[in-house]
């Protein structure tokens, strides 16, 4: 690492978890919450300031910080290597608290203080859509959305890096129903926009593929007791649970449906935002034999995608937030990457149209996973699949891959 | 000592309401001009003000009337929805329609309460009223919560624009300014009201409501006349904070914001209507200032309660109250008689 | 020459709290144009009656007519509305407000709520309020807060008040209470005049106070009418010197 500037702002700062090791680093704390690094006296030219708005607290905090980390890895990256045409990035960070009425608020004054030129971050599509607008059309300023979500976001000057229900879905269904045999399909959800418009999506391919849905209802996000669920599952059946319940209701309903033995009689548990890191949230036992189709799993050996990860590690040893893709740091590195090309090609000019239109057609060589390739005019971007199974090792998830599908299109806008 | 003197020390102990009103005014209308780039501060000024208008409707109803109502948030919220889906499914976000559309619905919806809660047959106690108000605040919350066409729990977010003819309002120096004049036109159609014989009624009503009724006054209607025009306020109140904000959620109609309106005026000074703008121009510094630091931001509701419980145990008149008296607070309603000379 | 149209009609009038029987079968007849004295020991329930007439009571059963109107179960205000005024035995004036402002107070209660709002009454009714005061001699401290006078002073203000919608009939309730033998000479002084424009009942302790200012009287004992007639007439009854006698 080249020198840092050691330094502590006099004003306000906020206590993160792991604040200390980001000092440690070199990270400087600013005012309002924003934490900078600079990668050393010689770099003193004009930081392109990048924002980061993720849940830092809140249900979704073990997602949140997983991104968080990563963006500083990636930042710290470009940094170590000259920044970006000789200018380093400056990360801001502004926790979104996994509240959208919150996040709006903050939001719109993190980006009214700082000014920054990208932003990046947003995990539920509920907290996407409250921050777009203080984001995109109010703080006119460019929005990278890194998670996997329902899609048809087509809104101007904002991009997404995660993977879209064309490219978990149309691979994913087939293989549950043709090679594992599943066809009846239970679909429990969480009462807001992914599922519902998640769930559409994957009927459709479920009834295209000779499968069935016994069921299909909606649950308040903090539902805590799933015994009727769980009834209707038994009754009906069902031998594929296509789960998109997310956190604080997870929990509980993963440990009703593993006591019940679904698992154990056969039953399959599918989850399109499941990764490594998901023992965050629910104990190794519950995952074992659950089915998932990301753009990267840590089982995937080409050597760029372990040398990512020995890297990673090494940065943040121990750390339990890992990198993985249903958290979106995966996108979020992506994003990043993205945002880097854009900026190489217009050759340092931030302006919001300019960088845009060079993001359109952006394309990296190498990421978690393997490369990626925007789409031109879509704002989605091609990206490699994988499916994968839970299994335990030791007591350990491990995921391993059972499909991969080069470069999937996104089929979006 | 029951002989009023006429001093000149209580000349100002009757000038200092008018002295604080105008302050304050000037205050927000040089602001900008030294925030002029700083558009985080003019969007914490902008909120604030259209926040008072909030509080000025708790203050009519308590500080004015009397009336205990912990659900004005349910006014505030109902129109912060209806301009959302106005201009989501109408796309329409014409200033001079969406104002007065939002205004009317507060009108109407709180007048229906009103005639519920305090034109039945019996005269409702006091008690009654707060949860009455309280509980419709709560169910209006719980009901969009579960509505899918409202966006359930995650609200409605995307906003369109407030428009101005081809002008669209963004967070910033005009919503700045049409934000002062709502309030400005508020605060002045307010004092016009308490300060006119109407406002002698509420007077009599808030020491001694029973005599009223003696003298020839239906107590009751006068009450509903007051808390449908706080629904009018609230509700205007409600449709700038969606434009502003453009963001509206179940949290924006339920008792958490309705207890934070009587918050907001009691901290200021209830009675008074400029003590509830300075009552939420203190709690939202506060908060904007001590929001960051993530300890304080956790047990936030914590201390809104503690300051809520000393305002009602040792300063009941709020902060209003150190420097104005209650003899000016109240107010004089005739026309001053001519006085001999006299001592 | 009385008119034959009563202008207060009690038949009846029986008031019931709990175990406590406070008014049983009570008649009372008023005529206009003349002060009616309600008399008789403590707890006969002359107040009961006073605030059964005004309404801050309803009856258990009986009548009670006003002119033409059944008023038995009107809210104060509507009894209030057709000319029925009431001033309370505690003295009820809005402390934190002027004198003047009480007596406005009282006088603007006929205006409809747009006229109250726009204050069109305001600048005409000065002049009746400025009357009103001189006459019950508060002119002078037309600006204090009414919490300041004297408790005779407020008495004053609030008999002034209850006269301010000008009322056909006056229910006073106990007006000299707590006023020094000059005051209450005063007070007598004050209310005379009023007969020629309008009637009152006049609930009181002092006997004297009532012989000088009243033509009729009714005396309750134990929630019944004992006796009823011309102040002669009580004066000379045996059974009422009985009462007074016996029960304080």
């Amino acid at each position: 690492m080249t020198e840092q500037k050691l330094g502590f702002s006099p004003t306000r700062r906020r206590f993160l978890s792991g604040a200390g090791a980001l000092t440690a680093s070199g990270w400087i704390a600013g005012a309002a919450g924003s934490w900078t690094l600079y990668p050393g006296r010689a770099h003193a030219a004009d930081p392109i300031k990048m924002g980061i708005v993720t849940d830092i607290t809140g249900a979704l905090a073990p997602s949140g910080n997983a991104n968080w980390q990563v963006a500083q890895f990636t930042v710290e990256q470009i940094n170590k290597d000259g920044g970006v045409l000789g200018r380093p990035i400056q990360l801001f960070l502004e926790d979104t608290a996994s509240d959208p009425n919150i996040a709006v608020g903050n939001v719109r004054r993190m980006i009214q203080e700082h000014r920054p030129d990208v932003v990046l971050g947003g995990i539920t599509s509920a907290m996407r859509q409250a921050i777009k607008d203080p984001i995109v059309t109010r703080g006119r300023t460019l929005y990278i959305y890194p998670q996997l979500y329902e899609g048809q976001e087509c809104t101007k000057d904002l991009f997404c890096t995660g993977p879209t229900p064309a490219q978990q879905c149309d691979k994913l269904i087939p293989y549950l129903i043709k090679v594992l045999g599943k066809k009846r399909f239970a679909m429990p959800s969480a009462n807001y926009v992914w599922p519902q418009v998640i769930n559409k999506y994957a009927r459709k391919i479920i009834e295209d593929n000779g499968g069935q849905v016994i069921f299909e209802e909606y649950y308040p996000l903090d539902q805590p007791e799933y015994s009727a669920t769980i009834s209707k599952i038994k009754d009906g059946e069902v031998d594929c649970v296509f789960n998109t319940v997310i956190p604080p209701g997870l929990q509980p309903f993963m440990k009703q449906l593993y006591l019940s033995g679904f698992q154990k009689n056969g039953g399959i548990l599918t989850c399109l935002y499941f990764d490594e890191n998901t023992l965050n949230y629910l104990p190794a036992a519950e995952m074992e034999g659950l089915y998932s189709c990301l753009d990267y799993f840590q089982a995937v050996n080409d050597p760029f995608s372990e040398k990512l990860q020995q890297e990673y590690s090494k940065r943040f040893p121990g750390t339990k937030y890992l990198f993985t893709a249903g958290t979106a740091a995966t996108g979020m590195y992506r994003g990043i990457k993205f945002y880097e090309v854009a900026v190489k090609e217009t050759k340092g000019d931030l302006h919001r149209d300019v960088v845009a239109a060079a993001m359109d057609h952006a394309v990296i060589e190498n990421g978690p996973g393997g490369g990626a390739a925007m789409v031109p005019g879509h704002r989605h971007c091609k990206m490699n699949m994988y499916i994968a199974t839970c299994q335990l090792e030791a007591g350990q998830p491990y995921y391993k891959i059972v499909n991969k599908a080069d470069m999937l299109d996104p089929r979006e806008c | 000592m029951l002989r009023k003197i006429t001093t000149s020390a209580s000349w100002w102990a009757l000038r200092a309401l008018p002295a604080v009103e105008c302050l304050i005014l000037l205050v927000l209308i040089v602001a900008p001009f030294f925030l002029s780039d700083q558009i985080n501060l003019i969007t914490l000024l902008t909120n604030i003000m259209i926040l008072s208008i909030f509080a000025i409707s708790f203050d009519m109803c308590w500080g004015f009337s009397g009336i205990l109502s912990f659900g004005q948030a349910l006014f505030f919220g109902v129109a912060g929805y209806v301009i959302a889906l106005v201009g989501r499914d109408l796309n329409f976000s014409a200033i001079w329609g969406t104002l007065p559309l939002a205004m009317a619905v507060g009108l109407v919806l709180s007048f229906a309460l009103a005639v519920f809660l305090l034109l039945g047959r019996k005269i409702p106690s006091p008690i009654f009223v707060a949860f009455g108000t309280l509980t419709g605040s709560y169910a209006a919350e719980r009901l969009v919560s579960g509505w899918q066409y409202v966006g359930a729990g995650n609200g409605l977010s995307s906003i369109k624009l407030l428009q101005l003819g081809a002008f669209e309002f963004v967070e910033g120096i005009e919503f700045y300014t049409l934000a002062l004049l709502c309030l400005v036109g508020t605060y002045l159609a307010c004092r016009f009201i308490v300060r006119s014989q109407f406002g002698l009624v509420l007077a009599g009503m808030r020491q001694n409501e029973e005599r009223l009724a003696f003298l020839g006054y239906r107590v009751q209607l006068f009450k509903a006349m007051v808390f449908s025009f706080a629904g009018l306020i609230a509700s205007l109140a409600g449709a700038l904070y969606s434009y502003h904000q453009g963001f509206i959620g179940p949290g924006n109609m339920g008792p958490g914001l309705s207890t934070t309106a009587v918050l907001y005026c009691l901290l200021g000074g209830a009675g008074t209507l400029i003590g509830p703008v300075i009552g939420t121009a203190v709690i939202e510094i506060l908060n904007y200032s001590l929001s960051d630091i993530d300890a304080i931001r956790h047990f936030w509701p914590v201390i809104l309660g503690i300051i809520l419980l000393v305002i009602v145990m040792f300063q009941p008149a709020g902060l209003l109250g150190l420097v104005v008296s209650d003899r000016e607070r109240i107010g004089a309603f005739g026309a001053r008689p001519r006085r001999s000379a006299r001592g | 020459m009385v008119s034959a149209l009563p202008l207060l009609e009690v038949v009846g009038i029986t008031k019931v709290f709990g175990a406590l029987r406070a008014l049983d079968g009570v008649d009372v007849i008023v005529q206009p144009g003349t002060f009616h004295g309600l008399i008789g020991p403590n707890g006969s329930g002359k107040s009961t009656l006073l605030k059964a007439i005004a309404g801050a009571y309803l009856p258990t059963t009986g009548t009670i007519r006003f002119g033409q109107h059944d008023i038995t179960t009107w809210a104060p205000y509507q009894r209030a509305r057709v000319g029925l005024s009431l001033k309370f035995q505690v003295t009820a004036v809005m402390r934190e407000l002027s004198v003047y402002d009480n007596v406005l107070l009282a006088m603007q209660s006929a205006e409809t709520t747009w006229s109250l709002i726009w204050s069109r009454t305001r600048r005409r009714l000065h002049a009746e309020i400025m009357h009103a005061l001189d006459r019950f001699r508060l002119a002078d401290r037309a600006n204090d807060l009414a919490g300041e006078l004297s408790h005779g002073g407020q008495q004053w203000l609030e008999i002034a008040m209850a006269l301010a919608p000008s009322p056909r009939l006056l229910l006073l309730d106990e007006p000299t209470g707590g006023m020094s033998p000059e005051e209450r000479r005063m007070t007598g002084e004050l209310l005379l005049p009023i007969k020629a424009e309008r009637a009152m009942v006049i609930v009181e302790h002092d006997l004297d106070f009532i012989k000088n200012i009243c033509d009729h009287l009714t005396v309750l004992d134990q929630g019944r009418v004992l006796c009823d007639g011309t102040v002669q007439q009580i004066e000379e009854s045996p059974e009422v010197r009985r009462v007074y006698t016996t029960r304080v």
